[in-house]
């Protein structure tokens, strides 16, 4: 079981990978933004399966809480960010 | 029983773990913004729900669990407001929606 | 007899009026109970310590109205219908995610889309954003706009867009809060916004500047 959840953890962070192209292709900025919420949001799984990996699942859990507000917060304030930047 | 949790275990992680490969690869894949948050909005969340009732399984039942369960409605409310903020702010910035050509069919 | 029930009278009155309040504290104790993973007196007597100011603030802040001018109102939903609607939507989640997962796999990738405006006729703005969420997670839909009483969403293929405009899902959320509601009255004014300079117009007026 452990060398399954090493394995996914690899996997994972492969994965982690695709949605980089976005963030440094991507032809207006909201396709950035996009991308980083995407790569984000894998993390919070990615922190949970060091946790099981290490066997410290209830603390790694609420970092991963912590990671999943954090990640939602952030989007929204970019979003609101740009309210007041408007492209001409 | 500890056999039975693990394979469920194994089932959901390899869903969850496939269901973000495809939303990665959604979010490169389709043609336009608003496409590519449909990908990120749902296929992702969908990848993390299971992959997170996968570790569920893993863990039994306890408190840990429920944490796990917080963090998976959690990302059910949140992934898809902000996929929506941030759709919003692109239509009111103007970015263009993909169209099919006529022609094409 | 006559006075107790006039007591009992009064007693559901008062649950009725701070049903949502209470609703609220029960969920932000069970909330810090999860969170805080220790259930001796002390943590409680501050959990509760804690509930108790959020929910007074919370209060509070419905009073103050939103920038249109209208009041939130929620405390009348229905909860044994909000329990079943998110099984429903739970259903709705792993739909959407395997479809759109085919889409993205689909070699030729079969898409047209196309961004819709309605209008809808739901009570309150928190079945809206119910309905906003809802509409985000359904089968190949989301929600980009909602102003006043319209929905601009994106679809990506065609039939979903005729599945959405059908008002199913208008009448679903619309059961939550009222008592009898019919697809056909839900959804009105349908439009497919072709032009960017339509699209332009539909945005919220006070976010253009």
């Amino acid at each position: 079981m452990e060398n399954f959840f090493v394995m996914i953890a690899a996997i994972l962070a492969l994965v982690l990978l695709i949605p980089f192209y976005r963030v440094y292709d991507g032809p207006t900025v909201f396709d950035r933004l996009l991308g980083s919420a995407a790569v984000g949001a894998k993390t919070i799984t990615l922190v949970l399966l060091f946790g099981v990996i290490y066997d410290r699942v209830d603390m790694f859990v609420d970092i991963a809480l912590g990671y999943a507000i954090l990640n939602f917060v952030g989007a929204i304030a970019m979003a609101k960010y740009f309210k007041s930047t408007r492209r001409k | 029983m500890e056999a039975i949790a693990n394979i469920f275990t194994v089932i959901f992680v390899l869903l969850g773990a496939a269901f973000m490969l495809v939303g990665s690869i959604g979010v490169n894949r389709f043609p336009d913004f608003f496409s590519r948050a449909h990908a990120s909005g749902k296929v992702d969340t969908l990848g993390i729900m299971l992959f997170i009732v996968g570790l569920m399984f893993y863990n039994g039942i306890n408190l840990t669990s429920l944490k796990l369960g917080l963090i998976a409605v959690f990302v059910g409310m949140t992934s898809p407001v902000a996929a929506h903020a941030l759709a919003r702010r692109a239509l009111i910035h103007g970015v263009k929606h993909w169209k099919r050509n006529e022609k094409e069919g | 007899m006559a006075q107790s029930s006039g007591s009992e009278q009064v007693q559901t009155g008062f649950f009725k009026k701070y049903k949502a309040v209470i609703l609220q504290a029960l969920l932000l104790m069970a909330l810090w109970l999860v969170l805080s993973g220790h259930f001796d007196l002390e943590h409680i007597i501050y959990g509760a310590l804690s509930v108790l100011l959020v929910v007074w603030l919370n209060y509070r802040i419905s009073f103050v109205p939103m920038s249109n001018g209208e009041q939130v109102v929620g405390s009348n939903v229905i909860v044994h219908r909000m329990i079943l609607y998110l099984f429903w939507l739970l259903w709705q989640i792993v739909k959407s995610g395997t479809f759109v997962a085919y889409l993205t796999l689909h070699p030729k990738m079969p898409i047209n889309p196309m961004i819709v405006r309605f209008r809808s006729k739901l009570p309150n703005p928190l079945a809206k954003v119910i309905l906003g969420n809802s509409i985000t997670l359904t089968p190949g839909t989301l929600t980009v706009d909602i102003k006043d009483d319209f929905f601009t969403v994106h679809a990506l293929i065609k039939d979903m867009e005729e599945e959405l405009v059908s008002g199913d899902m208008e009448a679903r959320v619309g059961r939550l809060y009222l008592n009898k509601c019919t697809p056909e009255e839900m959804c009105t004014d349908i439009s497919i916004l072709e032009s960017s300079l339509e699209i332009r117009k539909s945005v919220s007026r006070r976010d253009r500047k």
